[in-house]
């Protein structure tokens, strides 16, 4: 791991308004890996993905991808730049057609980076091309997840950040989530994930991240971090 | 009797059009950006005026009309364009009643520009001869104008659909209607949109504007009386709604032309605002709107900062000093035998106190009432209707004036404040206009003619004890004062009064209560206050001084007309309290005093001195949204090495202090 | 982690303060909180807890008047209170804490506890007396706003504006603030949010030693802490009460478990 990292976030400190959410918080991501970012409710996993894409800005340290310095981007020019953001509340249109929230995402994105035509990524997910027509709003959370992705993909990026894909979604939709993600990084695109869900992250992740209090506590991969039963009761478990 | 029927529809149809190219444009616009705009209406004015123009130069045929109607829409986008770009633009992420005030300013001043440029006639658009006859159909005659007007509005309305539906760029327009982060997110530059969807609703109301203009006689007025029930159609429709917009146009348009004026002409102009008032008590969001979370909604008002420099005791001296010289205004304008400055500073008085008033709900509960007209009205036909027909007691009309207007203050407040924000501005605005077209219909009112108090005999006293301020005179050296003078008095008395008694409230529970609420509504909540409650208390509280307000304007004309509920007067009296700062009681008295003394200054060199303050009045808004009171703060740092860089609206402290001088 | 050593000194009687029967929250088709029934006791420190999205926050809103509720009712010193606004559930005893940016910024810090001071003790003013009567001629909130101060330990900054007062000080003053709305029951959102370890342990000595009186209902995402100060704990998951119990049974239960670590099937 010693190549120039395709992200790098060095101690990065954020937060709204007075509230500060990051302490020092640095993380890497290697080209072509998937990392995980693990901690419980409110340790700072959303807000670290805001920070990376520009929706807050850092109130110190910095934030680097492929060797250009992106903290003071906001978010469309981090995107235009190749990551792409698929937020928790997934964020869906709720009036436009699947096809229309695909269209526009294809608008989008990074011109630079090879990107999935509509077509392509209506074949690879084939619920949203049975429903290409209907409202956002009338999709199944499942559903949702899938075209947030699908418009990731659309708009073309290199790095995806994905903010709690299976969240509220019943267990077999969870493993399709999980199915897609590993898709995806054989196709080559690197993956940020962020999850409460630690399972998840240990089937998918090459590396994890454990964050509490907004700082960075461990980093491990997924063996490693299995084994370390104190460090997952710790952050994680609810056995003392 | 089925021929008038389908002519009427027809002309419903015609008129419901012209509103559905209006309330789009407007309706997009809110949809996108959360804003506002009220200068819609003097959009298509200005689209208008163009037309004839153009048709001019070009001679009058069907070639220089549809020139005309091809090239004026488009100037006015650039304008529009243009408009968002330097004016809108830098208040993003202010509370978005800003933008009703921004677009206030942009009203007076399109206005005037075009009573500058092309007076104060009315015209009508020069048609070409073959929109002129009428074209025969199952034996009615149908004007060939109607059917051209019903013709391209539709087709308008279509192809503003089709790019809101088909095109690329309005794919992105109502996806930023829906969620502007997330388009953000996707690496959209949606800000880069919103000159667009501004410049191309100011070319539909252009639009809207030219084909209205060949139809009816149209004047510079034409832009306020249209912009009022398109604002009800945009409410009706939902706001942001494109769908609304077009199913409420045709609503209201059919609605006022096909039944109201032919059937029940005496409500024609009261329906829309009883509707527009029911649909936001029962269902905010309109026919078709979606429920929006008010994006900036809890960016707070800025309120106008004491100037830091000053002690307390210092302030209060200041203000001793301004009463006293106040005061004198009458003894000097004896001396030098000049009456004006008395009648004049009267007028200014009477303002100070209406301005007052706003700023106590405005100032220090946030709620914006773009209707406070409607109090001044209330006081002002409270004490000549109560001094004809009631007392001849100008004490008892005043009180009568003070709690009619309180206590329609307290209905209006008990229906209105649960609704907050933008739409508690529109609903104050629609009782306000209300109120105004019902005087016009009234007979006890003497309709558009007004009541004067010429003629009628009545005393300043209680009880039969007292007597009329002509039958009093007092002697101060070589001058006399009586009548007009003593009146002066009498409104300075009752503003010190009212500014006494409204600093004492806001030092008492009640005040520290709203004080809190302006600081945060939510916590102030959870600390036990019902919140709606004292901002109920405080409508009725700034409702009563405002009647004041207006039973001493009707005493000073002796005379009052529904002008005085217009909503331009709540217009006005919103850019005083703008001006002088909001949220500190004397910052409005010198906001009153500034405008007023502007309009003197302005009216030396030109009739159209709207278009200086609506000026000023942007700046303001944009540059100094605290007001006059905050440039003392403002200059500090500069003070000790010199005069500041002084911006342009600095010069103005000294302006404030004209009635005073003189 | 051992439930003896738990700092504080409250003492319950048994008595139930507030109960909830049945309450259902939905928006849409989504049921936020579903059918869930709970008591607790006066005097108790009652934490609730569960992963994101469970429906903590909801039900917090619920109990105070925030939102209205779907289905249900909820009882409040043996009155029932469903339908009752937020202030009036203030005013039986009802508090809510926020995080501290929440004071009062633009008012001094005396304003701020006076105004809470002054909420509690309405019987004392009429409505005449509210508009007129100049705030600091009412001897009892004056001398009761005193108190609080003194108690929280900032009568030296009292004249400050909040917004100047250094971070520890206005969690006084936050504290303080709900302390003056005399509430026999504090509801608290993670008030800890975004602190740093010896911040959140500050935090909660001071609750402990500020609220030592009243009943306490916590949300809060860090699990030892909770372990460590809680009589009871309520777990919730997916709008349901998961589990309830004292901290040893909640850490003890597998269902539990399974839901912090992501209910995923094995």
């Amino acid at each position: 791991m010693s190549a120039e990292p395709l992200l790098d976030v060095e101690n990065v400190e954020a937060g709204y308004g007075e509230t500060k959410v990051l302490r020092e918080l640095s993380l890497s991501v290697q080209e072509g890996e998937i990392v995980s970012l693990v901690g419980r409710n409110g340790a700072g996993k959303t807000t670290t993905l805001r920070s990376i894409v520009g929706i807050i800005s850092p109130t110190s340290g910095t934030i680097t991808y492929r060797g250009t310095d992106i903290a003071d981007l906001d978010a469309t020019e981090t995107v235009q730049q190749g990551l792409a953001f698929v937020p928790e509340e997934r964020q869906i249109f709720p009036e436009l057609t699947v096809k229309e929230n695909l269209e526009l995402a294809d608008y989008g994105g990074a011109p630079d980076v090879d990107s999935f035509s509509i077509g392509e990524v209506l074949e690879m997910f084939e619920n949203l091309k049975e429903r290409a027509s209907n409202p956002g709003s009338s999709l199944s959370g499942g559903e949702q997840q899938m075209l947030a992705i699908a418009r990731a993909l659309v708009g073309g990026a290199d790095l995806i950040l994905l903010d709690e894909p299976t969240e509220g979604l019943a267990p077999y939709i969870v493993q399709d989530v999980m199915d897609i993600v590993e898709e995806l990084n054989e196709r080559g695109i690197t993956i940020l994930l962020v999850e409460q869900n630690v399972h998840v992250c240990l089937e998918l992740a090459d590396r994890n991240y454990l964050i509490d209090q907004g700082e960075i506590v461990y980093e491990g991969t997924s063996a490693e971090l299995e084994a370390n039963e104190e460090i997952l009761d710790k952050y994680l478990g609810v056995t003392a | 009797m089925l021929g008038t029927a389908i002519q009427q529809l027809l002309d419903g149809i015609t008129l419901g059009l012209v509103y559905v190219l209006l309330a789009a444009g407007l309706s997009v616009i809110f949809g996108v950006m959360n804003v506002i705009n009220f200068a819609h209406g003097e959009l298509a004015v200005l689209g208008a005026y163009l037309a004839v123009a153009i048709t001019i130069q070009t001679g009058i045929g069907s070639t220089a009309f549809v020139a005309a109607l091809v090239i004026a829409p488009f100037l006015v986008g650039i304008i529009g364009v243009a408009l968002e770009r330097y004016t809108v633009q830098p208040l993003y992420g202010r509370n978005p009643l800003y933008h009703i005030l921004l677009t206030f300013g942009l009203v007076l001043v399109i206005n005037d520009l075009v009573y500058l440029i092309w007076g104060t006639g009315s015209f009508r658009l020069p048609r070409p001869e073959v929109l002129t006859g009428t074209i025969g159909a199952f034996g009615l005659g149908v004007s060939s104008y109607n059917v051209f007007m019903i013709v391209s509005g539709t087709l308008m309305a279509f192809a503003v659909w089709a790019l809101l539906e088909y095109t690329k760029y309005g794919l992105i327009i109502r996806a930023g209607s829906q969620d502007r982060q997330m388009v953000r997110n996707l690496g959209i530059e949606i800000d880069r949109y919103y000159s667009l969807v501004f410049g191309v609703g100011a070319g539909l109301a252009a639009f809207a504007g030219i084909i209205l203009a060949g139809n009816r006689q149209a004047n510079p007025e034409l832009g306020m009386s249209i912009i009022i029930p398109a604002f009800v159609i945009v409410v009706l429709g939902g706001l942001g709604s494109f769908k609304g917009a077009v199913v409420g146009g045709l609503l209201v348009g059919i609605l006022q032309e096909s039944i109201l004026r032919p059937w029940v002409p005496w409500l024609e102009g009261m329906v829309i605002f009883v509707l527009m008032i029911a649909i936001l008590l029962i269902r905010p969001h309109g026919l078709f709107g979606t429920e929006l979370a008010e994006e900036g909604g809890s960016e707070r008002l800025l309120a106008g900062r004491a100037g830091g420099l000053l002690e307390r005791g210092t302030r209060l001296k200041l203000g001793l000093v301004m009463v006293g010289v106040l005061a004198l205004v009458p003894i000097v304008a004896g001396l030098l035998g000049n009456q004006f400055w008395v009648t004049f500073g009267s007028r200014v008085l009477v303002w100070a106190l209406f301005a007052l008033s706003l700023d106590f709900v405005m100032g220090y509960t946030g709620l914006v009432s773009l209707g406070h007209a409607l109090f001044l009205g209330l006081g002002a036909y409270a004490v000549v209707l109560g001094l004809i027909h009631v007392t001849s007691s100008v004490f008892v009309a005043l009180a009568m004036a003070i709690a009619l207007s309180a206590a329609i203050a307290w209905i209006v407040g008990f229906l209105s404040i649960r609704v907050a924000g933008v739409y508690f501005a529109m609903i104050t605005l629609a009782f306000a206009e209300l109120y105004y077209n019902l005087l016009y219909r009234l007979e006890i009112t003497g309709g558009s003619e007004g009541i004067g108090l010429i003629g009628h005999d009545y005393y300043y006293g209680i009880a039969g004890l007292g007597a009329s301020l002509d039958d009093i005179a007092f002697f101060v050296g070589p001058v006399v004062l009586t009548g007009h003078s003593l009146f002066y008095y009498v409104v300075l008395g009752a503003l010190v009064a009212s500014y006494f008694v409204t600093r004492r409230m806001l030092q008492s529970p009640f005040g520290s209560v709203l004080k809190s609420i302006r600081e945060n509504e939510e916590r102030a909540t959870f600390l036990g206050y019902n919140t709606v409650v004292y901002k109920r208390r405080a409508f009725v509280v700034s409702g009563a001084f405002a009647g004041l307000a207006g039973g001493l304007f009707a005493l000073n004309n002796a005379f009052v007309s529904p002008s005085a509920a217009e909503w331009l007067k709540s217009g006005e009296v919103i850019v005083m309290v703008i001006l002088g700062g909001m949220g500190t009681l004397y910052g409005p008295i010198i906001g009153a005093g500034a405008f007023f003394g502007l309009e003197q200054l302005l009216t030396h060199y030109t009739g159209r001195w709207r278009l200086v303050l609506g000026t000023i009045f942007v700046l303001f808004v944009i540059f100094l949204p605290r007001g006059l009171v905050s440039v003392p703060t403002l200059l500090a740092p500069y003070l000790p090495g010199g005069p500041g860089p002084a911006a342009d609206p600095g010069q103005l402290p000294e302006d404030a202090g004209t009635e005073g001088d003189d | 982690m051992a439930a003896e050593t738990r700092p504080h000194d409250r003492r319950t009687d048994g008595e139930t303060i507030l109960e909830l029967d049945g309450l259902t929250k939905t928006f849409g088709a989504f049921a936020a909180i579903d059918d869930v029934s709970m008591t607790v006791e006066r005097g108790e420190f009652r934490s609730v807890i569960g992963p994101n999205g469970a429906g903590k926050t909801t039900l917090f809103n619920l109990i105070s008047g925030a939102l209205s509720v779907t289905e249900g009712t909820v009882y409040f010193d043996g009155e029932e209170i469903t339908d009752r606004s937020p202030p009036e559930r203030v005013a039986r005893g009802i508090g809510r804490s926020f995080q501290i940016s929440n004071v009062f910024g633009g008012l001094s810090v005396r304003e701020n506890i006076r105004l809470a001071a002054q909420a509690d003790r309405r019987s004392e003013y009429n409505l005449l007396e509210s508009f007129f009567k100049p705030t600091n001629r009412y001897e009892e909130i004056n001398a009761e706003t005193g108190r609080i101060l003194e108690r929280i330990d900032l009568t030296h900054v009292a004249e400050e504006e909040a917004d100047a007062l250094a971070y520890g000080d206005r969690r006084r003053l936050e504290i303080g603030v709900v302390l003056a709305t005399d509430p026999d029951l504090v509801l608290f959102d993670e008030p800890t949010a975004g602190m740093s370890v010896e911040e959140t342990r500050e935090t909660i000595d001071l609750i402990e030693e500020v609220l030592v009186d009243q009943t306490l209902l916590l949300i809060e995402h860090d699990i030892e802490l909770v372990m460590e100060l809680s009589d009871r704990i309520t777990v919730l998951n997916r709008g349901e009460i998961l589990a309830e119990g004292t901290p040893e049974e909640i850490a003890e239960n597998r269902d539990v478990q399974d839901a912090y670590l992501g209910g995923m099937t094995e």
